[in-house]
């Protein structure tokens, strides 16, 4: 079955006066039509990198290899030229902070037009207001006619977050990025934001690919999860494989530091030690020097992505026949249904 | 259990001009009370007062009516404040959400721990200064080669601590943190909120929480208001709360508390509500020893 989207052994590096900062290092994923993959990961852990990867929003110092097939056509080697009418049209991006996203000086309204009327130049003065009006409707802002003239400033923060998804849907993408969209968000509205993520994947059948740093948010959306550590993929499932049957010790790590599955009293888990910097990352696995459950192996030589079932991969020597069984400390305990 | 009051904050009200006419009302006669080694959280959406309430507890903004006691002294009344100057500066300390912001990036860590020693003139116990503030990146947990660097060599964690221990010098007996964690990444909330839960446990230290991640919360705390428009609309010990929520409002904020459980969450629905109708005038009634609600006059809860 051909994948709307299939990224293989992805290298995204940085090129510094400190030298080479290996933000990605070898990721392959594919991404079907109507699902919402989430990558879930630390703060540099090059989650936010592969986005840009895909988008090609890299900045001059940074080179990418691998090929990135959507349809069955790889577009890394596509020049700016070409890149540019796949933007928006094929792939957009949602950014966590909407005020910064959005331009203070100009209406709500004009901004969604603007961004319909790049794509088609030729577009009616009529039929533009009417994309506009049912963009902000898909995206469910109430009473768009009024909302349409006001400025960003007029709108709260989960509002402004809507009307950054009506931008993003302008062009009729099929594959929608989203670098941590309800981060700056209040609880009720990050709900309602991931509810809107999930009934536009209904409605029109887009993918997404939804960056968190939280397995608490991304349950609600996510079909498939990903973890990523030191620019890899060291997991990958889907939600329920994950959350109630994680494999890997680094994806325990995460699930045992959230506050709601703490029990009673007990101080929340930490991981130890820091993530390694990614200029010399270290041999063997690069969560061994944090991870308990470490074998001799682990510093040795790097775990290849092990199969659990055929959507279920995780990337640790555990998995491997000859090591020892380990009772996971951790999984959330599958509730009624 | 009743223990003795730290601070009680009594009808406090406050509100911004936006315009000559237009303004909001950012407290309305909100009343609520930090026992002594207690940690009280506040909770609610943005623009609910939670921040307002928390700069009018360490005197940043003054409420235009009402009165809050600290250890016995009126805060809000110049003269008492005066009088009690050093005490009010001193045992009370703030964390702020942004250590970006809230730490100068032109002087080193080492300095900014220790400023606000050097300026109440306080003798430091270990000898130096600098002796001070390595004692305090240890115990917030930060290695001592930090001492030399700026803020902007640090992490978003790292940076929190440095915010921490400049907060713990002073070795305050309130400690107002604004939410200290909503920045950071999930591990490194999890050492923030541990070292919280040790400063309480190990040295009776109080706290006003403040949080939009109710499972943090609900985790920390030991009492929890929940704060709607300025009021508060509930108040119960904080498993009390989470378990048995009864304001409507309360009941859609736990609605959208995120879990890392997928099934669950896909077919838990939101509760809606319309912050305009249930902005309820009404009194706080006790439904339970220590659980209040607010209900409309004449009806029971």
């Amino acid at each position: 079955m051909e994948h709307l989207l299939a990224l293989q052994n992805l290298h995204v590096s940085y090129h510094t006066p400190r030298g080479t900062v290996q933000a990605v290092r070898g990721v392959d994923l594919t991404l079907d039509s109507g699902e919402v993959l989430a990558v879930v990961g630390e703060s540099g852990c090059g989650k936010s990198a592969l986005l840009k990867a895909i988008m090609r929003l890299l900045p001059e110092n940074a080179s990418v290899t691998g090929r990135i097939v959507v349809n069955g056509t790889d577009i890394a080697p596509y020049p700016e030229k070409q890149l540019q009418k796949l933007r928006g049209s094929l792939f957009s991006m949602v950014f966590q902070d909407p005020m910064t996203a959005l331009n203070p000086s100009m209406t709500i309204g004009s901004q969604i037009a603007e961004a319909i009327v790049v794509h088609e130049p030729k577009i009616s003065k009529e039929a533009l207001r009417a994309r506009v009006l049912e963009l902000m409707e898909l995206v469910e802002i109430d009473r768009p006619m009024e909302r349409m003239k006001l400025y960003p400033h007029n709108f709260s923060g989960g509002m402004r977050q809507r009307a950054v998804m009506a931008i993003a849907l302008a062009a009729r993408a099929k594959i929608l990025l989203a670098d941590e969209p309800t981060t700056a968000l209040d609880v009720t509205i990050q709900a309602q934001i991931l509810d809107l993520l999930r009934n536009l994947q209904k409605k029109l059948h887009t993918a997404t690919i939804l960056v968190s740093h939280d397995l608490g948010v991304v349950a609600r959306a996510a079909d498939r999860v990903a973890v990523m550590y030191a620019g890899k993929i060291v997991e990958i499932g889907t939600a329920e494989e994950v959350y109630y049957d994680p494999r890997h010790p680094y994806t325990w790590a995460l699930l045992r530091a959230l506050p709601a599955l703490a029990t009673g009293g007990d101080a929340l888990y930490t991981i130890p030690g820091m993530p390694p910097t990614l200029i010399d990352p270290p041999k063997g696995d690069a969560f061994a020097c944090r991870n308990e459950y470490a074998l001799a192996i682990d510093y040795e030589k790097e775990p290849p992505l092990l199969r659990v079932t055929d959507t279920h991969y995780a990337a640790t020597w555990l998995l491997d026949p000859r090591a020892p069984r380990i009772t996971p400390p951790i999984g959330v305990r599958r509730h009624g249904i | 259990m009743e223990s003795e009051i730290l601070l009680s904050a009594q009808n406090i009200s406050h509100s911004f001009y936006l315009s000559k006419t237009a303004s909001v009302r950012a407290l309305d006669k909100l009343s609520f009370e930090i026992r002594r080694g207690e940690i009280y959280g506040l909770v609610g959406e943005s623009g609910s007062g939670k921040s307002t309430a928390a700069r009018c507890v360490m005197n940043l903004v003054k409420p235009q009516s009402g009165h809050i006691f600290y250890e016995g002294v009126d805060i809000t009344d110049p003269k008492q404040f005066g009088a009690n100057k050093r005490l009010l500066q001193t045992s009370r300390q703030m964390i702020f959400q942004d250590s970006t912001s809230s730490l100068n990036g032109r002087m080193k860590v080492a300095d900014i721990i220790a400023e606000p020693m050097r300026i109440a003139h306080m003798a430091p116990k270990r000898g130096t200064y600098r002796k001070e503030a390595a004692f305090q990146m240890k115990y917030v947990g930060l290695d001592e080669i930090y001492l030399d660097k700026y803020p902007a060599e640090l992490s978003g964690g790292q940076r929190q601590r440095v915010a921490i221990a400049r907060a713990l010098c002073m070795e305050p007996e309130l400690l107002v943190a604004d939410e200290p964690v909503a920045s950071l990444d999930v591990s490194i909330q999890a050492q923030i909120v541990n070292l919280f839960r040790h400063l309480q446990d190990e040295h009776g230290f109080s706290f006003l929480f403040i949080a939009h991640d109710l499972s943090m919360v609900r985790y920390l705390c030991d009492r929890v208001g929940v704060l709607l428009r300025g009021k508060l609309v509930e108040e119960a010990p904080s498993e009390e709360l989470f378990q048995n929520p009864q304001h409507p409002y309360t009941k859609a904020l736990l609605s959208a508390m995120p879990l890392p459980d997928p099934i669950r969450e896909r077919n838990r629905k939101l509760i809606p509500f319309d912050a305009d109708t249930l902005c309820s005038q009404g009194v706080m009634r006790e439904v339970s020893p220590g659980h209040f609600v607010r209900t409309e006059g004449g009806e029971t809860a």
